[in-house]
Formats: C-alpha cells, sequence, structure tokens
C-alpha cells in the first residue's frame, strides 16, 4: 500500500498550531509549578502579576489563589490551560488521519483529565498527567506519523513555541540559542516548505549583548505566515 | 462465545472514551458531540444465513449498478414498460445531468450500505438501501479493533470471520477506478458534519489525504489538490461524503460552499472518478425500492435472493385501494425523506391523522409507499446492568470494484428506548458489534 | 446564412478577488443546422480555458484563475454558418416535465384548459405565442435570472427569458415537450431566449420565438438548450473575496452571407 504525501497550506497550518499550543501546555505548566512554590509561601506575593506580564497576558485577579484556579480552569479566559488543550484538540482533531487514532487518543486523555480536575478542583501538583499524557503524544506521534513533513511541522511549531517563552521567562542566553538552533534544524530540513531564510531574521535580532524585543516580535510574525 | 467479554465491558468502554468514538449531532442549532453508544453484547450471524446473504447481497447491487447505468443511458427498463417513467423523471435523485455518460469503469454505486432486519421467522428482509453517502462502517471497525484489545481471548476462541479489512477493501475500490493513478482523496464538508470521525478515521485507516473544499481546485480539465508553495498534486478518484446537490456550484446549488466548482465538468469528461458517482438518488430512492427485485430478474435474469419487506405503491390503483382499506396496520413512508424521518405508522394515527392520510395518499399518490409492519427478532441488550429487549437493524456494506464484495461485518443499530421502531443513530441509537461466524 | 457573431462579458470587481472559476455557455451549439465556420474563445487575464459537451450537448468553456484580479473579460467571437432551426431528435420525456423557472401556477393551468383542444404542435405553439401577448407586456428590466414563469405571468409583465418560460409551461402542460434556448439574434444587442417544440410526427425539434411572436429563422445563433434558463446560464463565476461585482456584456450579430455553405465548404 502506497501512501499519499500532499500537504494544504491548511493542514500546514494546523500542524505547526499543534505543535505550537501542546508545547505551550507543557511548558506553561512547568513554569507555573516553579512560580506555584512562592505562591504557598506568601499569600500576598504579586508573583502572579508578573507572570502575567511575561505571558503577554492581562492579569485581572487580586490574588494569585484566584489567578491560578483561573489560569488552569477558566473557559472564560482565552488563555486558560484548559482552553489550551481544547486548541490542541481543535488541531489535532482535523489531522486524525496524519497523527493516527492511536495518538489521538493521548490528546484525548490529557483533555478528560483536565476536565475531570477541573470538576474537582484539583491542585495544580495533581496536572502531572496532564504533561504526562502530552510527552505520551510527542512520542506517539514520532513513531506513528509516517510523513517525515508533516513532523516536522509540528515541530517547528513546538520549538517556536518553546523558544517564544523561554525569552519571555528570560532564560540564559545559551538555553535560548539551544532551542533556537533546533528550531533551524527543522527549518533547514524543511527548507521547502518553510523559507529558512526566516531564521537569519529572527537571530538578527540577537546582539552581542542583548536579546531585543524584536526577536519574540520576529518568531511570531514570521511563522505565522 | 462472549462471555468473556461481557465482563470486560467497562475496559470496552474505557478504550471507546480514549479513542474518543462519537458522532455529530445538532441539538437547537447548536453542534454537540456525542459518545455513540456502544453495547459489548454482538450480533451474531450464523454461517449458512451469511452465506445466503452475502450471495443475496452482491445479486442486488449489482443489479442496482446495471439499472444506474441503464436509466443514465439506453433506459431499456423504462422503454420495456417494467419502471414506469414517472418514476424516474418526478424523483428527487434523478439528476438530467448525468445523462449520455457513463462513469470510469462503469461502476456508479462502490460503497452500498444495505438495511435489512431479520423476521421472527429467521428471513432477512430488505428495508432500504442507501447508494449515495452511506456512513457507519467506521464504528463497526473500531469495535472491533477496541473489544480485541479489551478481551483477546474472546477472539481467539471464536470462529468468527476477521473484519479487519474494510479499509483494505475501500481502498482496492478507491485505486481500481483511480484515473491515471492520481492522488486518491476523502472530501470532507468538515469538522461540524455529523459523521467527521468516520472521514477522518477512514482516511487514516485507508492511507489517503482526508482533503476539505477549500483543498480542492478545478483547472485546465483536472481536479487538483492545492499544495504548499504552489505544489499541486492531480487527483485521480474523490471519496466523496458530501451530497450530490453540494458538490459543485456551477452545476446544482449556486450557494453552496461546499463544493467544487466545475468538478462536474471534469467528471464528465472521465478526468476524475467520484465515488459514489453522482444520481444515484434515483436508485435509492423510497419508491424505486419496490422495483429492485424486478431489476434483479430484469438485468441479471435471475431470481432475487433477498426479500423486500412488502411493499405497497399508492401509484398504482389496485395498491391504493389496498393501503387505503389498511392503513391502520402498515407503515407509511414518505419517498422524499431520509434517515428515518417520515415514516409513520398507521397504529399510531389519531382518526383524524388517519382521514387526512388518506387524503394525501389520493391526492399524491406517487409521494408515498406503505409497507407491511415486519416483526423483527429483538436483540439482547444491556441496559442499566439489566439484559433486555431491543428492536435492530443491520446496515450490511457491499463494495463494488474490480468484483462486488461484501464486508463481513456491518453496522448493527438499536434503539434504546424500549417503544422506538427507528434504530437511526441521529435518533438517539446504539451500535453493537456484527459477528459472522465461518463455520 | 452565414453569421459573424462576438460576446464580450465583462465583469469589474470593486475590491480584488481571487481563486475564481468560471463557467461559460456563450459558444455556438455544434449541430448540423449550425456549421460553425470559425471561433474563437479568450480570457483576460490570462488562463486555460477548457471545454466540455454538457448533458444536454451545449458547448460549457470553463476555466480558473488563482490570483488575484479586479476585473475579468471574456470574449467568444466567430463565424457561423446557420441552416433552418431544425433539430432531429427522439423524444425525450424529461421535456415534458415541470423544472424550477417552468413549474406552473393555478392561472397557467386554468390557461392551458382553454388551449386544450388545439390539434397539431405548430398550431399551438402559435396560440400560446398570441395568448402570452395577451397576457403579458414586454417591459426590459422587469424581471431578473430568477423570475419563473408563475411570477412573471402573475404581474403580466416580462423580458424574452420570461415569455420562453410562459411558452414551455404552457407546452408541457398541453403534453407537448418543449425546452428553453438561449442564443443571439441578428440585430439584438444582448443574448435572446426562444422555445423548442417536439414535433412527434417528424421526431424532430421545431423552434418559435415567443417575443417576436414569429418562427426562428436563420438570423438567430443557438448557444444552449435546456429545461428552462438554469441550463443555459452564459456566465457562472465562483470566487475568493469580498465586494461587488458588475457585469457588462455586449452582443454584437453581422450578416456576412445570404444563404448557407454547410455543404459547399465541407
Amino acid at each position: 500500500m502506497t501512501y499519499n504525501i500532499a500537504i494544504s497550506p491548511a493542514k500546514a497550518s494546523r500542524l505547526y498550531w499543534l505543535g505550537r499550543y501542546s508545547e505551550r501546555v507543557c511548558t506553561v505548566l512547568h513554569m507555573l509549578h516553579k512560580d506555584y512554590d512562592e505562591v504557598l509561601d506568601n499569600e500576598s506575593t504579586n508573583v502572579h502579576k508578573s507572570f502575567c506580564t511575561r505571558l503577554g497576558i492581562p492579569c485581572e485577579e487580586e490574588n494569585a489563589r484566584q489567578f491560578l484556579k483561573d489560569f488552569l480552569y477558566n473557559r472564560e479566559k482565552e488563555y486558560s490551560v484548559i482552553n489550551m488543550l481544547e486548541r490542541v484538540k481543535d488541531n489535532a482533531i482535523l489531522l486524525r488521519e496524519e497523527l493516527k487514532s492511536e495518538s489521538l487518543a493521548y490528546v484525548e486523555m490529557a483533555i478528560n483529565y483536565m476536565k475531570k480536575a477541573q470538576e474537582d478542583e484539583s491542585r495544580l501538583y495533581d496536572l502531572q498527567p496532564v504533561t504526562d499524557f502530552l510527552f505520551a503524544f510527542f512520542g506517539a506521534i514520532e513513531e506513528r506519523v509516517y510523513n517525515m513533513e508533516v513532523l516536522n511541522l509540528i515541530l517547528i511549531g513546538k520549538y517556536v513555541e518553546k523558544s517564544d517563552l523561554y525569552i519571555r521567562f528570560d532564560y540564559t542566553r545559551n538555553r535560548i540559542e539551544e532551542m533556537l538552533d533546533r528550531l533551524e534544524y527543522f527549518v533547514n530540513v524543511e527548507s521547502s516548505l518553510c523559507d529558512d531564510r526566516k531564521m537569519s531574521v529572527v537571530r538578527s535580532g540577537i546582539t552581542e549583548v542583548t536579546l531585543s524585543p524584536i526577536v519574540l516580535d520576529n518568531l511570531n510574525n514570521i511563522f505565522a505566515a | 462465545m462472549y462471555s468473556l467479554l461481557l465482563k470486560q465491558t467497562d475496559a470496552v468502554n474505557r478504550w471507546m472514551e480514549r479513542y474518543g468514538v462519537r458522532f455529530g449531532i445538532y441539538k437547537n442549532g447548536e453542534f454537540k458531540e456525542q459518545l455513540f453508544p456502544f453495547d459489548a453484547i454482538p450480533r451474531i450471524i450464523s454461517h449458512a444465513d451469511w452465506q445466503k446473504l452475502e450471495v443475496g447481497l452482491k445479486q442486488r447491487v449489482d443489479a442496482l449498478n446495471a439499472f444506474l447505468r441503464d436509466v443514465y443511458t439506453e433506459k431499456s427498463i423504462v422503454k420495456d414498460g417494467v419502471i414506469p417513467a414517472d418514476f424516474i423523471y418526478s424523483s428527487k435523485g434523478y439528476l438530467p445531468q448525468c445523462e449520455g455518460f457513463e462513469p470510469y469503469r462503469g461502476i456508479y454505486s462502490h460503497i452500498s450500505g444495505i438495511d435489512l432486519v431479520q423476521a421472527e421467522g429467521g428471513e432477512w428482509y430488505v428495508l432500504e438501501d442507501n447508494l449515495r453517502v452511506p456512513s457507519g462502517a467506521s464504528y463497526p471497525m473500531i469495535a472491533r479493533d477496541l473489544t480485541r484489545k479489551a478481551s483477546p481471548e474472546t477472539f481467539t476462541d471464536s470462529s468468527l470471520i476477521d473484519n479487519r479489512n474494510y479499509a483494505q477493501l475501500l481502498r482496492e475500490s478507491m485505486d481500481y477506478v483511480n484515473v491515471d493513478n492520481g492522488l486518491e482523496v476523502i472530501l470532507t464538508p468538515g469538522r461540524y458534519n455529523s459523521a467527521y470521525f468516520e472521514h477522518s478515521y477512514l482516511a487514516e485507516k485507508a492511507r489517503v489525504v482526508l482533503a476539505y473544499p477549500d483543498d480542492l481546485f478545478v483547472d485546465n480539465g483536472h481536479v487538483y489538490y492545492k499544495g504548499l508553495n504552489n505544489k499541486s498534486e492531480r487527483v485521480g478518484v474523490i471519496y466523496r461524503r458530501i451530497s450530490d446537490e453540494y458538490m459543485d456550484p456551477m452545476t446544482f446549488e449556486p450557494s453552496s460552499l461546499l463544493g467544487v466548482a466545475n468538478l462536474f465538468e471534469v467528471y464528465r469528461q472521465g478526468n476524475v472518478a467520484i465515488v459514489n458517482a453522482f444520481g444515484n438518488g434515483v436508485a435509492d430512492d423510497k419508491g424505486l425500492y419496490y422495483f429492485v427485485p424486478k431489476m434483479v430478474e430484469y438485468y441479471l435474469n435471475e431470481k432475487p435472493i433477498l426479500k423486500n419487506a412488502p411493499t405497497y405503491l399508492p401509484f398504482y390503483e389496485e395498491d391504493r385501494k389496498y393501503v387505503l382499506e389498511n392503513l391502520e396496520k402498515l407503515v407509511l413512508k414518505d419517498v422524499s425523506e431520509a434517515g428515518g424521518y417520515g415514516v409513520m405508522f398507521g397504529r399510531d394515527m389519531s382518526p383524524e391523522k388517519l382521514k387526512e392520510m388518506r387524503h394525501l395518499i389520493e391526492t399524491e399518490s406517487r409521494r408515498w409507499i406503505a409497507q407491511e409492519v415486519i416483526n423483527f427478532i429483538d436483540l439482547d441488550i444491556i441496559d442499566n446492568g439489566e439484559k433486555v429487549k431491543r428492536k435492530a437493524d443491520l446496515r450490511a456494506f457491499v463494495i463494488s470494484g474490480e468484483q462486488t464484495k461484501v464486508w463481513a461485518s456491518g453496522l448493527t443499530r438499536f434503539t434504546r428506548d424500549s417503544k422506538s421502531f427507528i434504530v437511526n443513530s441521529s435518533q438517539g441509537g446504539g451500535f453493537k458489534d456484527t459477528w459472522v461466524l465461518d463455520k | 446564412m452565414v453569421l459573424k457573431y462576438s460576446h464580450i462579458t465583462v465583469i469589474t470587481f470593486s475590491s480584488p478577488i481571487h481563486a475564481h472559476s468560471f463557467s461559460m455557455r456563450c459558444s455556438p451549439y455544434q449541430s448540423i443546422c449550425q456549421h460553425i465556420i470559425e471561433e474563437h474563445v479568450s480570457a483576460i487575464p490570462n488562463c486555460n480555458i477548457s471545454r466540455n459537451t454538457d448533458f444536454m450537448g451545449n458547448t460549457v468553456d470553463y476555466g480558473y484563475i488563482d490570483d488575484y484580479h479586479d476585473s475579468f473579460a471574456f470574449e467568444s467571437r466567430g463565424l457561423v454558418s446557420v441552416d433552418r432551426h431544425i433539430y432531429p431528435g427522439d423524444f425525450n420525456p424529461l421535456f415534458l416535465y415541470e423544472s424550477p423557472l417552468t413549474s406552473p401556477s393555478a392561472a397557467l393551468m386554468y390557461l392551458a384548459h382553454q388551449l386544450g383542444s388545439t390539434t397539431g404542435e405548430e398550431a399551438l405553439i402559435r396560440k400560446i405565442s398570441d395568448l402570452i401577448h395577451v397576457h403579458i407586456q414586454y417591459v426590459s428590466g422587469s424581471t431578473d435570472v430568477c423570475t419563473s414563469a408563475e411570477a412573471a405571468f402573475a404581474q403580466g409583465k416580462g423580458v424574452c427569458q420570461d415569455f420562453a418560460h410562459i411558452a414551455i409551461c404552457l407546452c408541457r402542460l398541453c403534453g407537448v415537450a418543449a425546452r428553453y434556448v438561449n442564443g443571439y439574434m441578428l440585430g439584438e444587442g444582448q443574448t435572446h431566449a426562444w422555445v423548442e417544440y417536439y414535433v412527434a410526427d417528424l421526431k424532430e425539434w421545431h423552434a418559435f420565438d415567443p417575443t417576436n411572436n414569429k418562427a426562428v429563422d436563420d438570423t438567430y445563433i443557438k448557444l444552449a438548450h435546456g429545461r428552462d434558463y438554469n441550463d443555459c446560464c452564459t456566465n457562472h463565476g465562483v470566487f475568493r473575496g469580498a465586494g461587488d461585482q458588475t457585469i457588462h456584456v455586449s452582443t454584437s450579430v453581422r450578416e456576412v452571407l445570404r444563404g448557407n455553405i454547410i455543404n459547399s465548404t465541407i
């Protein structure tokens, strides 16, 4: 049995955003864990405000605990983790034939777990399985997707997101460069689908001493096209 | 045979949830996805029954394909007086645009869904032929896959025919009609179609491209799939899951956004195959159903193996008289409605309703068919932990390619409501696996 | 008669559109009654033009323009030698059934009832045409391409398309198969519509122009026929983009030679 390999622009866009949203859920949960200790230590902390500023989202909650609840479970908030998971599913469900049902099942499980956690008002610490399911999802697609272009487009989305968040959360230059190197690798592999000149534009914002905000803007604007 | 499996019902349900086996429905104008309730007790079809069904189904579908070929070309069945011209020309499914053209390799119905019921005497009856876009094959496919995961022992002990070949049968049929080895696609209207799960699942399993209307365009006499960076690929066969009237705004419904403009021209030029062909609605019209056994005799010169439910056409005076006199015990169907709608039982009608229907039967006789109510064999299901009997039917899938093949499986749907006779999934039914014994 | 024709459709869009598919039925119908000496179709922006014959035997020119553009032009021109419009053919019951634009109203059924006793198809069509002229006034712009026979009849006004639809409806009600014809006419600056009715004894389709209340002669060029206007539409388009479109159509038909050259040139 031979298989077909065509990818339409609409499909390419779904693959890219699938990569971005699934990575965003994993990394944001990770960042929350790091900051959450501080919330527990000090009720009146404003740590959630700086968290929002970094992510570029509005912060309407005065209280860190309330913020955490909203950020995880509030469906009214566009940026909540549960809504981001819905975006993962929205894209994934339209890609079943590429990702395979077995891989999709992990997204299904992540979202089912999250819905259950929402009902039970589970604590952040109990959400580890969401990350586990998404990691299993990444493993499953690597194993089951036979069209490398499909896989690479997801990974481009994943590493754009990861670079974006590393920049926002002031990771060290080295860590950011490492992530951009990975992104560049996949962009070069798929140079027929994705213009590899994009990377030099992104990197042009990195100078010896500073990482200008333009890097972040370029990263997002260039790959959105 | 299935006692081991029943013990694993919870495991089966967990797998179903994990795989998101759903179908979409519209409630109060809003799209919702719900799990398609699965009952773990399989329908078991004996080997002897299956042998008869298999031959009968092939025969029926071959005759229906021959009819479609004839009706859009020579029309000899009309000329020879077997079917009145009126039943063709006033059928909603008849598309004059298909006149004088035979699709690639002469196949009209590549995938046919034939709905059957088993009566209390054991005899199978055909209730309806679905030759346009019959859906449902994905559910028994995934059900078998998941029940095997939940209880592998059941399947090593049972002597049933492996049904995990549907995607292969589908692919063979698509390969057979693929024009010049082009790209093979399943065309879906999108996520908000009730059968979207099936579209994407079949694309995955048959390893073909799942295309959305915007992905395809017609240029230079061919259909193309729009790839990234203007790399377009020529399409050789489209398994479309969109009805005829929405497929090409240039030829059919001009306001359709689901179609591919000028697709019909390419199809008529023989440059792309459409699975199933355009215009099949004329053969699965409820009014034409009455004539299917006659088609078997006319085209194949054979005795029909499968029976129709005893049917009356008020169009014929003798039948009209019978229907008017016996309406209370008959089931009346509006030929223009589909999917379990427009089906009325005489015994449920009030005296006013009976009067109204009698009037309609007299004034619009072509619009109705009437059938004797068949007492189906009810099947066991588990409802809240208890075994109860429910009405059920069987949709058998027949795939036509180089040969006509019957999938040794099918979609068994049952009513969840004990009073209901209508098993359509859009009206809240559930489904079962269908086991065909090989000895 | 040998006629030189030209038909130009120009569509302008208020903002650029793309992914534009078009389908045109403005080239002469191929038949023994019309010998096409020369013909040419072209489009701007430049694109592939494919040709097909539809289920009625009409010529369809279709194509696709992917890039953004704010105007579209299509020209069909050529030389055609026209004989009498008499088309041999088998009876086709399809033309006895109503179609969306020719379904009858009670008023039309009543009219048909009065015509019931007429014998002979030609006598019938002449009577129908006379009757239409009693009930319908020709007023340009009074209807559009979606107007049905029923609606035009009810308002008592119409254009050639409506005259044809009403005539077809009445023919069918009287048991005579009839079809809609779209075409050009000598001296007309736009497309014209008439009818063909089936003469059972001769197994021929004959043509009649109810608008001008006369038989169709060799000054008419037939483009397409069908159950009603919908089967013969000269121009269909589907595209992506917002904005309004303005369509301008110009037709010219000139006489080049009297008599016809069907036999002398082949």
